[in-house]
């Protein structure tokens, strides 16, 4: 079976204070159908440069990215912007993600108006079962997206998402601004959208107990590069890299007795 | 409406907004307290304020009534005021925002032009614009635009640079959404709040400088303004030096209103980034 | 033993605001001891150590008291307490060398000279591991990395050698490479210079690795207090409850079957 998306060999490099980074070296993996691929690493290892390389936010320098059977970096302009809905992306903050400006129900609306996926007559009711998808009630359809808890935004941008029908979606650092609580009830939805919908997941975190919850395979990165690949029971119960094991060691964890 | 009660909570804000209110009612009404034209003469010359109840400002040494030319002199002072920071506000935020979005060459470009408006004092762009065109109101309006628009430029240009980088915009990008409209419907209402706060500040300003070029006799002759009435007064300044405190104080009132105005309205939108 | 710190009644409310941010809080802190406070966003805990380091905005409405018993007297900042915050941006004066930071709090409490006073400092950057600690004295905040500003934060905090350090979110901004890492220098530090420790956090996991005794904060209002393995083991509130059902421990098994399809 062919990959969802095949990145091969990407790399960028930028210049920051006067030195040369290489953000991203020599970076390859696959993803499939409804599977979920975790990017762990410390901060500047490019786990967020490489989720923002392949939602196109950023170019590269070099490398292949293989998206649905299409070179992905070779579009451009209306037809970059009609393919783009098929890769989505939900950030860290929600406050941040969504225009201060806009109601839960223009921020769900825009892509199903943008790529003309439902007459306007059927806008309110694709948005309510959007927001039932969710599980949001839909008269909060008509609030602004500042009068909603941090719960709720982090939902609506889901919903967002979901709305331009994507077979991918890079989650980045989604649920580690989230209370303990609702974390855990957004990965279980995240779960269950990807059960039903068929939806692949690029799940960038630091935080190795949520991705052992949630992810199929995981990526370790540093310094740019991923240094280790595997599923990820095999990369949390027998890690080969420093990196892995020194991620794994600084989780903290529920000490139940202090003399077991 | 919780914007408009964090307005009501500024007391500087408050007092503009009844000092402004006052001002526009009275300009609005000019027609129906005084009709007429405001610069017929309409009894003794030199009559002092306070003396005869038909003229309670008393009259010009022409014998025109001051307290109606003050009352249509009001009306000039706003609309020049507020039509300047509108064009001006307009125009600004249109070349900042494209600055802003564009970077590159077109910024370059854009910004040194910018750089020329605002090397050239304001007012003495007013003062050459007006000598060579006639003088009158539009023309009046663009001369003191031409040279306001620059602080707005410079304004929204920052705002749309750091908005550029904010997450909401590139999810839009990602969504599809086409330049234009992120342009236009992510970037722009969320730069304008501070670009507007600005907007009291330039009318202030630009209420004195038609007041200053009323002085010098390049105002449009045919309306009564409160810089004419000073210039009036200036010949019997020692004599009757009321004629121009007269108007002068409404100038003041005027801009100290907009000011405190301006004030109540950074404070409302202050307020609401604190709030989010 | 008289407690370092005592809470009776306390309650808070912000300035313009109706409802208490803080609610009949009342709690002892025995000297030595390393106390977490845990709780949700607007759970107040925040407010709590803000509270106690005396950081009330003008206006706050309080009734109840602090006070702190083995003093006999109010508490001073920097010699009584140090604090340290989430953000490491915020946490030091961009425009001041390192080194002047970390001694000013010496020199002020300690009545030093300002030579003494950047031997202390250099002792004290030596002490939180930042390397080469001459060179950084005279160094400026920004050329520093998240963590290590958070380690010179800690080294300012505890200059005038205060008896509490209180840690308000002091790891949450950091990766859990970084987090792990001061956390284990906080539990050295506090072991060695014999420092109480107040430590504010959302992580129900980080406070039963550290904490002597935990305290469970919940809508302004502290629901339960307790040894730490009593809090994780037979917690008595339901929120407790709550928050240990949903953590997400790396222990757990995995919430997907299988691998892809």
């Amino acid at each position: 079976m062919t990959p969802l998306i095949k990145v091969r060999n990407l790399s960028k490099r930028y210049r920051s204070h006067g030195r040369e980074v290489q953000a991203l070296d020599d970076v390859s993996f696959t993803l499939g159908e409804r599977e979920t691929l975790a990017l762990v690493g410390p901060s500047g290892s490019g786990k967020s440069t490489l989720s923002r390389a392949i939602t196109r936010l950023i170019t590269v320098d070099g490398g292949e990215i293989c998206f649905a059977g299409e070179d992905w970096l070779a579009l451009k302009g209306a037809e970059l912007r009609r393919k783009r809905r098929y890769m989505q992306m939900v950030f860290q903050d929600p406050l941040e993600a969504l225009n201060p400006r806009a109601t839960v129900f223009s921020a769900i609306v825009d892509p199903i108006r943008i790529h003309g996926l439902a007459p306007r007559a059927r806008w309110r009711q694709e948005v309510s079962q959007l927001l039932d998808r969710v599980q949001l009630p839909s008269h909060l359809m008509d609030r602004a997206v500042h009068e909603i808890s941090g719960g709720q935004r982090q939902r609506v941008a889901l919903a967002r998402a979901l709305a331009c029908k994507p077979r991918l979606i890079v989650l980045d650092e989604a649920v580690s601004a989230l209370d303990v609580s609702l974390r855990s009830h957004i990965i279980d939805l995240m779960i269950e959208l990807q059960r039903e919908e068929g939806l692949s997941y690029l799940f960038v975190s630091h935080d190795l107990a949520v991705v052992k919850a949630m992810a199929h395979r995981t990526a370790v990165m540093e310094a740019g590069r991923i240094v280790e690949l595997g599923p990820t029971q095999d990369v949390i119960d027998r890690p080969q890299s420093n990196m892995a094991k020194a991620l794994i060691a600084a989780v903290p964890r529920l000490i139940r007795s202090r003399n077991p | 409406m919780s914007a408009l009660r964090r307005f009501a909570r500024s007391p500087e804000g408050v007092v503009g907004f009844v000092i402004l209110l006052t001002l526009a009612s009275v300009a609005l009404l000019a027609p129906v307290l005084f009709p007429g034209d405001p610069l017929r003469i309409a009894g003794a010359p030199l009559i002092p304020p306070f003396t005869d109840p038909s003229f309670p400002l008393g009259t010009d040494r022409l014998g025109r009534d001051v307290l109606a030319g003050l009352v249509h002199g009001a009306r000039a002072s706003l609309i020049v005021g507020i039509a300047a920071a509108l064009v001006a506000v307009l125009i600004g935020s249109i070349v900042g925002t494209l600055a802003g979005f564009a970077g590159g060459l077109i910024d370059e470009a854009l910004m040194r032009v910018v750089d020329a408006f605002q090397i050239v004092p304001g007012f003495l762009l007013a003062l050459a614009f007006v000598s060579v065109l006639q003088p009158s109101l539009p023309i009046v309006i663009l001369a003191i635009a031409l040279g306001a628009w620059t602080g707005p430029a410079r304004l929204a240009r920052a705002e749309v640079l750091s908005i550029r980088e904010r997450d909401y915009v590139a999810s839009a990008r990602i969504i599809g959404m086409h330049p234009l409209e992120i342009a236009l419907r992510e970037v722009l209402p969320n730069a304008l709040p501070p670009v507007l706060a600005l907007s009291a500040v330039i009318v202030a300003g630009a209420v004195l400088t038609e007041a200053a070029l009323s002085f010098l006799g390049l105002g449009d002759p045919n309306i009564v303004t409160w810089g004419s009435m000073i210039a009036e007064g200036r010949a019997v300044l020692r004599s009757a030096p009321y004629l121009s405190i007269i108007p002068g104080l409404a100038l003041v009132a005027t801009v100290v209103g907009t000011y405190l105005f301006g004030e109540g309205l950074t404070a409302m939108l202050s307020r609401r980034e604190q709030h989010s | 033993m008289t407690a370092l710190l005592k809470l009776e009644g306390y309650t808070l409310t912000y300035p313009r605001q109706t409802e208490p941010a803080l609610i009949d809080i009342s709690l002892e802190l025995a000297a030595g001891e390393k106390l977490a406070v845990i709780g949700e966003s607007g759970s107040g805990k925040s407010t709590l150590a803000r509270a106690v380091a005396c950081l009330n905005p003008r206006g706050t409405c309080e009734s109840g008291t602090i006070s702190w018993p083995s003093l006999g007297r109010s508490a001073q900042a920097g010699s009584d307490f140090g604090m340290v915050f989430q953000d490491p941006g915020s946490n030091l004066n961009p425009v001041l060398r390192i080194g002047e930071q970390v001694a000013e709090a010496a020199r002020e409490h300690l009545d030093l000279s300002w030579k003494e006073a950047e031997a202390v400092a250099l002792d004290l950057l030596k002490k939180v591991q930042i390397p080469q600690p001459e060179a950084a004295l005279r160094a400026y905040p920004h050329q520093f990395s998240g963590g290590q500003r958070q380690r010179i934060a800690i080294a300012a905090a505890i200059a005038a050698r205060p008896r509490l350090l209180i840690a308000d979110e002091a790891t949450s901004a950091l990766d859990t490479l970084v987090q792990a890492e001061i956390v284990r220098l906080i539990e050295t530090l506090v072991t060695t210079e014999k420092m109480t420790l107040m430590f504010i956090t959302h992580d129900i996991a980080l406070a039963s690795q550290l904490a002597d005794r935990i305290a469970v904060m919940h809508r302004g209002r502290l629901v339960e207090i307790g040894p730490a393995e009593e809090i994780v083991a037979n917690p008595r509130d339901p929120y407790t409850r709550h928050l240990l059902d949903t953590h997400i421990d790396l222990d757990d098994a995995p919430r997907i079957s299988g691998g892809a399809a």
